[in-house]
């Protein structure tokens, strides 16, 4: 909130239900953050970020969250403050400097905790409403226990899939034609 | 006490996996008191599953008397444990469960000092919040100062009986919130004793976390009680034969008949070796009249077991789809029924689309098992066994011989079929896929047609045309190559009698007769054919007994908000509400409605105004009883609304919400709907009172009209007045407008605004707006905020100071001055 609306606000006065005309508010705007203009670092013991905006007070647990995760995961990532305002959005990470560009990244990392499957060890259908997938993922091996594809799959795009388990967990399949042959085949087979 | 969902039969074999203090391993004890925590301290183990730099790993979340801790295996895979980061109650200021995107991050906070203690996975958090949740309240209870603020607050407003302004509160009071916002977040207490130690390990019970199967450690699905591995099919089988039971006569009957049929079919073979050894071949010295004797004797004995077998599989079919279609409906009306019963909460928690799959295709899938899969593998079974005794004891060796291909025809038959299936599985997702496109396009036709896109459809629908066009190809493809190749593996056992049978008789082997061999002939597909279903039969059998499983989940599940046996009969509800202390969640270790008190007198007009998410639904729903408070009471003329009979309750309860609903149907009967004793005396004077009656006549079949699927056919205004009118008819002591004159024009809203003054007349009524003038007629207003009620009071009153209520009515404001300049 800026100071000035704090202003109005301790000067405001009882109103009626049927109030006169007052100005037009401010048309709301995103603050697109300029390249120089955001330095960053990252405080892993306390998983917190802090931007500094300019020339501004350094902003303590800052959030970050990405615009379009899946078809544009380093591009548009907003800022947002402790209070969860928005401080400002990143055109692209790519535009940070590395040490800032580090940090909002371990930030985006504690924030997105679905894991990219890279490669399918097994797909066993135990019942016909019981499928376990063996994957290996960007966290490591995974075993989770979905129903049919009909329920558990969700395509993304002509490659991509998203497949939730039985506990609500997400899998990213970010690019089927990527993995190796086996994985595909496996894929396949129930897909 | 809040009444819980648990299914009444004992299939609940789940674990939450959140460990006592007598169930943590003796190694993870061992780690802690090595770390400084005394075993005895420890009152729960919580799982999690990520550790610090994000990767799968099993982490242990520990809750001690006097502090949190990590533990870990000492070694990926050991079963020794090591004591991670620790942090002390004492100076804790906040245990800060962060929800993350697939799962959340666990943060320790010293006044602004923080720092990242556990992180996990979807799968483990809601097992972690939950223990939290029952945390907090131990380590930050609620303050003696904090509830005789509350008493204060529960004192019903001055006046309000009378209907008269509440006095103004205090003039140092907005002073004073200010000072409690500036205040420091409270420390925690530095260790729970040993009461609340026990209250928080029984609390424990009460939590709605992930279950895994106790025998399999499969997760169950979200709500579930069912593991879908570990069902006992055969369990549910009874069960599901049981509701047969009203057609004991018809299963009796079609028993008989399958066992007749069976029997009847191993005849035929029989007459070809009569037809071959005394007509066609004889075996021994005959003359011709003799021979066709026999001939047309046995064609003769043949037409007639073929026609006793026609009339045979005429009857099975018919009792078969009679009890099948029976049963089905029962099934359907019952989970529909038991459906209608269930708590609004179990709605929230169960998508509507799975909801009607389990009521329709589920029940239509036990069904066609009941129909097909159970009429065809008792006859499959049958057939097979008695072909089989048959052939072995007319020859022995031709029967060996003829059994000898039968495991590679169940393994290729077996493999064969996955690989069909796999593909035909794909085919249906395809055209699922492009089901929904189509679906899609033309429920959104104005919208295409407006931006002039129809292009962009085309193209898109053309992308799933062909990828449908390619599925069916291979699907097809698979069937067309490998059918063939089955029926060839199954003809194996033909082409082995052939060749021994020949054999026998060229060398005169065993007494061999071209007829024994052409019998042999008839058998064996009758012993193959039921093999080859026999292979299928399981995954049929599995399948169905799952859809079983997921039905009877509904029919076991008790309604949470249930009729107390000791209900009493309120017939003339006069209005009077008390809240009292009262704190709700939907998930119950999140309130969302917290230590609300609260005192209407009968006949008022509350306005209950807050932003979005503040809780004011919720209240409204509580006084419904839609769900029952978690914690205090809720009276109404005095009496806790539990102990109310729900149907009396229910119907003096009136509803007008933001989003109508209107039934398929008629003006008439959507306007009667919640008294359809309505006469069109009183259903007209209704929608006049409720400014309906002119567009209902201005359509051409006025109260005739047909409303479309979700009353797509009416306006928002001509809906909210149809809802009015429909409330007006119901005539409720209690009455409830949540958001109702929202989403409609000025003149529209001047319309209802006059009907609703019409309605509220009399009644104690509840108003939910976001556009405060529509709360001008409301006696008190009620300001929530995250679910407290931070005010109370008249207009005026509320505005004369400091607060959200001023906030909001500035907002509003600006807000009327920006339609005002755009409109």
């Amino acid at each position: 909130m800026t100071d000035g609306e704090n202003k109005a606000q301790g000067e405001a006065q009882p109103v009626s239900p049927a109030p006169a005309p007052a100005a037009p508010p401010e048309k709301p705007a995103i603050r697109w953050l300029e390249p120089g203009e955001v330095a960053a670092r990252w405080e892993p013991e306390a998983a917190r970020l802090c931007v500094r905006i300019g020339s501004g007070e350094e902003l303590a647990d800052v959030r970050a969250a990405m615009g379009f995760p899946v078809t544009a995961p380093g591009e548009y990532v907003e800022l947002r403050d402790a209070k969860g305002e928005p401080a400002g959005m990143i055109r692209s990470l790519e535009s940070l400097d590395a040490a800032s560009r580090a940090a909002v990244r371990a930030a985006l990392e504690v924030r997105y905790l679905i894991p990219q499957v890279g490669a399918i060890e097994a797909i066993d259908e135990l019942r016909p409403f019981l499928i376990r997938w063996r994957v290996r993922t960007s966290r490591g091996e995974r075993v989770f226990h979905t129903e049919s594809p009909r329920e558990a799959v969700r395509y993304q795009g002509a490659d991509r899939i998203r497949v939730t388990d039985l506990s609500g967990n997400h899998y990213d399949f970010p690019s089927i034609s990527k993995m190796d042959d086996a994985s595909r085949e496996r894929l396949s087979a129930i897909l | 006490m809040p009444q819980t969902t648990r299914p009444a039969a004992p299939r609940a074999e789940g674990t939450n996996r959140i460990l006592r203090a007598g169930d943590i391993p003796d190694a993870m004890l061992s780690a802690l008191t090595a770390a400084g925590i005394a075993r005895d301290a420890v009152l729960t183990a919580v799982p999690a599953d990520l550790s610090a730099d994000g990767r799968f790993a099993e982490r242990w979340l520990v809750i001690a008397r006097d502090r949190v801790a990590v533990v870990e295996p000492a070694s990926a895979g050991s079963a020794e444990f090591r004591t991670g980061a620790q942090e002390p109650f004492k100076g804790l200021t906040a245990l800060d469960y962060r929800a993350m995107v697939g799962g959340g991050v666990l943060l320790a906070k010293r006044g602004e000092a923080q720092r990242e203690l556990l992180r996990c996975s979807r799968a483990a958090d809601r097992a972690v919040q939950g223990v939290l949740g029952k945390l907090r309240l131990h380590l930050w209870p609620e303050l003696p100062e904090d509830k005789d603020k509350k008493k204060e607050e529960a004192k019903p407003a001055a006046g309000a009986k009378s209907g008269e302004p509440a006095k103004p509160e205090g003039g140092d009071q907005p002073r004073e919130k200010e000072k409690e916002k500036e205040k420091p977040p409270r420390e925690a207490l530095p260790e729970l004793g040993a009461e609340a130690g026990r209250i928080f390990q029984e609390q424990l019970g009460d939590l709605r976390v992930q279950l895994y199967c106790r025998t399999c450690g499969v997760p169950f699905k979200e709500d579930s009680q069912v593991c879908a591995l570990c069902i006992n099919p055969g369990r549910t089988l009874m069960r599901v034969l049981r509701l047969a039971g009203p057609y004991r006569k018809y299963l009796i009957g079609l028993a008989v008949i399958m066992v007749a049929g069976t029997l009847l079919s191993l005849v035929p073979p029989f007459i070809y070796k009569r037809l071959f050894d005394r007509a066609l071949v004889p075996q021994a010295p005959t003359t011709d009249d003799e021979r066709l004797l026999v001939l047309f004797l046995c064609i003769g004995a043949w037409v007639s077991v073929e026609l006793v077998s026609v009339g045979l599989r005429v009857m099975r079919g018919r009792i078969s789809v009679l009890i099948g279609a029976s049963v089905s409906r029962d099934l359907r009306g019952r989970t529909f029924d038991h459906l209608q019963l269930l708590s609004l909460g179990y709605f929230d928690r169960h998508k509507t689309g799975a909801l009607m799959s389990r009521v329709s295709g589920d029940a239509q899938h036990l069904e066609g098992f009941l129909v097909d899969g159970v009429l065809w593998t008792g006859v499959s079974i049958l057939q097979a066994v008695a072909v089989t005794v048959v052939l072995f004891v007319v020859n022995w060796k031709l029967a060996l011989l003829v059994l000898l291909p039968a495991p590679l025809v169940v393994l290729v038959t077996r493999l064969v079929w996955k690989r069909i299936m796999s593909r035909f599985r794909r085919l249906w997702e395809v055209m699922s896929r492009m089901s929904a496109a189509l679906n899609d396009s033309l429920r959104g036709v104005r919208v295409v047609k407006s931006f002039g896109r129809e292009e962009q459809e085309i193209s898109r629908f053309d992308r799933y045309n062909q990828a449908s066009r390619n599925a069916i190809i291979t699907a097809e493809r698979t069937w067309a190559t490998l059918m063939p190749f089955i029926q060839f593996v199954m003809g194996f056992g033909v082409y082995l009698v052939w060749a021994l049978g020949g054999f026998m008789i060229v060398k005169g082997l065993d007494g061999t007769t071209p007829g024994t061999l052409v019998m042999f002939l008839g058998y064996t597909p009758m012993l193959y054919g039921p093999l080859g279903t026999l292979t299928q039969v399981n995954q049929w059998f599995t399948r169905s007994m799952t859809a079983a499983e997921r039905i009877f989940e509904i029919l076991d599940t008790e309604p949470e908000v249930a009729e107390s046996p000791d209900a009493v009969a309120m017939p003339h509800i006069k209005g009077r509400i008390e809240f009292r202390n009262v704190t709700f969640g939907y998930e119950k270790h999140t309130p969302v409605i917290k230590h609300a008190t609260l005192d209407i007198a009968a006949g008022e007009m509350i306005g209950l105004v807050g932003a979005s998410g503040a809780g004011k639904t919720t209240t409204v729903n509580l006084i419904s009883r839609l769900y029952d408070a978690d914690q205090g009471q809720l009276l109404i003329d005095g009496v806790d609304v539990r102990k109310i009979r729900v149907a009396d309750l229910r119907r003096q309860i009136g509803v007008v919400l933001q989003e109508t609903y209107l039934f398929s149907g008629t003006v008439f009967e959507n306007i009667a709907y919640a008294k359809p004793s309505a006469t069109r005396e009183e259903v007209i004077s209704a929608a006049r009172l409720a400014n309906a009656h002119g567009f209902i006549m201005d359509r051409p079949d006025g109260y005739d009209s047909e409303v479309e699927e979700g009353g797509n056919n009416f306006s928002g205004g001509e809906k909210q007045r149809l809802a009015i009118a429909r409330a007006i008819l119901h005539d409720p002591r209690i009455l409830i407008l949540d958001e109702a004159t929202s989403s409609v024009d000025t003149k529209t809203e001047q319309e209802i605004q006059q009907a609703i003054t019409r309605l509220t007349a009399g009644r104690t009524t509840f108003a939910i707006a976001h556009r405060l003038s529509t709360l001008r007629g409301a006696s008190r207003l009620v300001v929530l905020d995250k679910g407290e009620i931070k005010d109370v009071g008249t207009h005026e009153e509320l505005s004369s100071r400091e607060g959200i209520y001023r906030d909001l009515v500035k907002a509003h404001a600006e807000m009327c001055a920006v339609v005002a300049v755009e409109g």
